[in-house]
């Protein structure tokens, strides 16, 4: 493809209409620029499955310098930005409570609802707590009412917070989460961001000293009492586990389940089939996050030059993993914009594992701790909603929801009648 | 059918459980030593094998041949 031709279709990441409308950009990105830099994010594109997939394996596409650039400021020492041994050893410590049966009979010893069955319990009880108010026929907006509180919510009550401190902790949560999805650089996001994060590790940092004082059942009292050849871990360390685990399991989680429904009820024969088969309802998240990962990308820098895609990046270059490109790559999914609860080419189950065939929770070293607990999270909450809300239907069926956001993207408001 | 040996270094293994989320059949986690143990050393290369092989975010997990002792790809 000549250089020429290029300039000609490849819009900048950051032109408005791309975010309105990013997958006719990446379809041009994966068919005639599938290696591509992007001056707008002074940052190279990858687009195609294939190399997406390669690049989050590639010895030489670190997560140390960018994400310490991105997300330092908000979570000091971060998962994403550790490296070697030092990623080794929190994964070790962390992975096991966040991981199929050993997620609930780890959390059995050490935090609140620990069992499969009491998490499910927490999960459920606070399903209902929220819409417990709300009766069949009522019109509420699906995403502002209920995603965008919910996961919040179970979070903070793992956390062991009061309830009266929900509403303040879900603000500063948002402001970071804009802070983190700050492409365009707006100064007042960015502002907004280290102010929230400066307020929350001055709630966070007592409350740590607190629980090491009183261990509680709650996850903050499991990281308080961490030790590592027998020293406490420095309480910046046990916030940032904190504030991160916050993060995964809130933000991209409500933003799955808005995404979910979203399609279920603007197809509704997609709605029915999960409804009457709940043996859909995995293949229904794993296809949501194929289509529309809350999450679009994931970000590296180069440690030396990278040959990839038929091109080369040089050393300690800026390279964009669309993940959301990839997931749409015809040379790996047939049909790749249905959204198809029997595809064949994915496998369901393995969605929430590092062995997924899509992207959506990134691939190899990194791949999201959170994982496999937002599935079961996802899980409770659809069907709960599915029984409680069987007719369940959009409030006005000829304005679909629109998804809105570059980095991370997803339906804002989803008005419905229950 | 094809028998292949398996290891998994425990010096790479971060304990993701990708592998027993997997294969359960074939992987499985002991919390007592905190480690993944392997159900039977040697074992037939299904697809689920392969994909906890493959899907492995450290690469811990590698096989050989049973007859030969040499590596072999998934």
């Amino acid at each position: 493809m000549s250089a020429p031709l290029r300039e000609m279709v490849v819009r900048p990441l950051l032109d408005p209409s791309v975010a309105a409308d990013p997958h006719s950009h990446y379809r041009v990105l994966r068919d005639h620029a599938p290696v591509h830099f992007d001056g707008s994010v002074d940052a190279y594109l990858l687009s195609r499955h294939a190399d997406v997939k390669a690049a989050y394996r590639h010895p030489a596409m670190t997560t140390a310098v960018v994400y310490e650039r991105m997300i330092g400021a908000i979570y000091g020492n971060s998962l994403p930005q550790m490296v070697g041994a030092e990623h080794a050893w929190w994964r070790r410590v962390l992975n096991p409570h966040f991981r199929g049966a050993i997620l609930h009979d780890q959390w059995n010893g050490f935090i609140l609802r620990n069992t499969q069955q009491l998490l499910a319990d927490a999960a459920y009880r606070q399903a209902r707590r929220i819409a417990g108010g709300f009766q069949q026929g009522d019109e509420i907006d699906l995403v502002k009412d209920l995603m965008n509180r919910l996961p919040m919510c179970i979070v903070a009550d793992m956390l062991g917070l009061p309830v009266s401190d929900y509403q303040q902790f879900i603000e500063w949560h948002q402001a970071q989460m804009a802070f983190l999805g700050n492409v365009a650089k707006d100064p007042l996001v960015h502002q907004r961001g280290l102010d929230a994060t400066e307020e929350l590790h001055g709630y966070l940092d007592p409350l740590i000293q607190r629980r090491r004082d009183r261990p509680g059942d709650d996850l903050i009292s499991v990281l308080a009492t961490q030790r590592v050849d027998g020293e406490l871990l420095e309480r910046g360390a046990v916030i940032s586990r904190v504030m991160e685990i916050v993060n995964s399991g809130s933000d991209t989680t409500g933003k799955t389940m808005g995404n979910l429904f979203s399609r279920l009820l603007a197809e509704r024969h997609l709605f029915d089939a999960v409804r009457n088969d709940r043996a859909l309802v995995t293949n229904a998240i794993s296809e949501t996050l194929r289509l529309m990962p809350p999450s679009q990308m994931n970000l590296r820098t180069t440690t030396e030059p990278v040959e990839i895609a038929g091109g080369t990046i040089p050393a300690e270059a800026t390279v964009f993993l669309l993940l959301a490109s990839a997931n749409r790559d015809d040379r790996r999914f047939a049909d790749p914009e249905v959204f198809d609860l029997h595809r064949t080419d994915v496998h369901h189950d393995r969605t929430f594992t590092s062995s997924g065939d899509i992207l959506s929770f990134g691939h190899g070293e990194h791949h999201c701790l959170g994982a496999l607990f937002a599935k079961e999270e996802v899980s409770i909450v659809v069907n709960t909603l599915l029984d409680e809300y069987p007719q369940m239907r959009l409030s006005n069926p000829a304005q679909p929801p629109v998804e809105v956001g570059l980095k991370y993207r997803a339906v804002q408001s989803l008005p419905v009648v229950l | 059918m094809t028998t292949v040996l398996i290891h998994i270094d425990p010096v790479r293994c971060v304990h993701s459980l990708n592998c027993s989320e997997v294969a359960p059949a074939v992987f499985v986690y002991d919390r007592a030593r905190g480690a993944v143990q392997v159900v039977e050393h040697a074992i037939e290369l299904t697809d689920r094998v392969r994909a906890a092989v493959e899907g492995c975010p450290v690469a811990a997990i590698t096989l050989r041949d049973p007859l030969t002792g040499e590596g072999r790809q998934p």
